[in-house]
């Protein structure tokens, strides 16, 4: 205490005051920037629906019907007149699983991780099955989620 | 009463503290160490201690004054522009059918965004003001004269990459007045004789400003002027060094 100056005083409050108003430009320019580049509903569009409903004639037996749940790919699989819903991002690296129907099984072209038609693993690299949705027929319409 | 009690104790303990001198060291001690980390392990390899004290300690001549300080207001809105036009970037679409709508998505749904495009027209506009300053200020001072000369000529040459810049960038948002601007502009080269018809062929890309047009100025706009003034600015600043600044009149 008894060494600090007059001239030591003012360096360190103007270093200081210099320092604070750094610090509060660069956060509350930090905060808007990645507010700025952060996806909002109205700059990535608005997030899917939660429940798909389309007409059961445009699912054929052994076919596929691509739909979008919730803003992912998934895929309503009719075979053996029974419905199956899966979701079609592969749970390896989320590539989008193709449904081959002479085979029944639904195999990622990326890695050639291979799905049965209940979402299992039967080969490749995938850690998980493929998550499921509910799917359900209502009259002549086609309901999931 | 009882928090603004403790509040009064306390900021009369900061205060003693303050007095002592205690704290101001301590919050010293605390960046050092904060920053030591990573400064210490640079300062060991490259030596910034002595580089940093021949760059920040440099004496300022006494006649240095408010107006030595516009050709730094115009670095400074160069930085402004480049972040914030980075941003824009992040939302702009360069198309004829997008451009417009582009604009006026960052301008009203994009958060923050009429922040960072008024940040960006503004300090377009205000640096033309200041890069003119600058240059009264030198030639009232004379500093244009051997052997600053060569800087003179770089900073013509910077100065006309700022109206570029302008020029270049009032198309982009492509509405009407961008539009019309860019036609009359283009049109001035043509009453040059001889190439004249074929500047204004070139800048507009065709016989009426169109897609062409707006993708070239937006390549200039973003890609080529930016790189060529960061060039030209670096051989501004290193001349500014070696040869000092200017005496007083």
């Amino acid at each position: 205490m008894e060494d600090i100056t007059r001239r030591d005083l003012l360096h360190k409050t103007i270093n200081s005051l210099i320092g604070l108003w750094v610090a509060a430009t660069s956060v509350l320019s930090g905060y808007a920037g990645i507010r700025y580049i952060w996806p909002t509903e109205k700059t990535a569009g608005p997030p899917g629906e939660k429940k798909i409903s389309f007409p059961i004639v445009e699912l054929q037996e052994g076919g596929m019907k691509k739909i979008l749940i919730d803003g992912k790919p998934a895929g309503i699989i009719r075979h053996n007149s029974k419905l199956y819903g899966l979701s079609l991002i592969c749970t390896h690296l989320g590539c989008i699983v193709s449904w081959h129907p002479e085979e029944k099984r639904l195999i990622c072209p990326c890695h050639a991780g291979i799905y049965d038609i209940n979402g299992a693993v039967l080969g490749g690299p995938p850690p998980r099955p493929l998550p499921s949705y509910e799917v359900r027929e209502i009259g002549d319409k086609v309901v999931v989620g | 009463m009882k928090t603004t009690r403790s509040r009064k104790k306390k900021s009369g303990k900061l205060l003693a503290k303050i007095e002592k001198g205690a704290n101001v060291r301590g919050i010293i001690n605390w960046f050092t160490l904060a920053t030591g980390f990573l400064y210490g392990e640079l300062d060991d390899r490259l030596d910034l201690r002595s580089a940093l004290r021949k760059i920040l300690k440099k004496p300022v001549p006494k006649h240095i004054n408010f107006w030595f300080c516009f050709g730094g207001f115009t670095f400074l809105l160069f930085v402004v522009n480049i972040f914030t036009g980075i941003l824009l970037l992040m939302y702009y679409r360069p198309t004829v059918d997008q451009a417009y709508a582009s604009v006026v998505h960052i301008t009203n749904n994009v958060p923050f965004g009429w922040l960072v495009r008024g940040f960006h027209h503004w300090a377009a506009n205000v640096m033309v003001i200041t890069v003119l300053i600058h240059m009264l200020r030198i030639y009232i001072h004379g500093a244009y004269k051997h052997p600053r000369d060569m800087n003179w000529v770089v900073g013509i040459m910077l100065f006309l990459l700022v109206l570029t810049f302008g020029f270049t960038g009032y198309l982009l948002p492509w509405n009407q007045v961008s539009f019309w601007a860019t036609t009359i502009g283009a049109e001035i080269p043509g009453a040059f004789p001889f190439v004249g018809k074929h500047i204004t062929y070139l800048l507009k890309g065709g016989d009426s400003v169109g897609q062409l047009a707006l993708t070239r100025f937006f390549a200039f706009h973003v890609v080529i002027l930016p790189w060529i003034t960061v060039g030209l600015l670096s051989l501004h600043f290193l001349m500014v060094r070696r040869l000092g600044i200017s005496g007083p009149l």
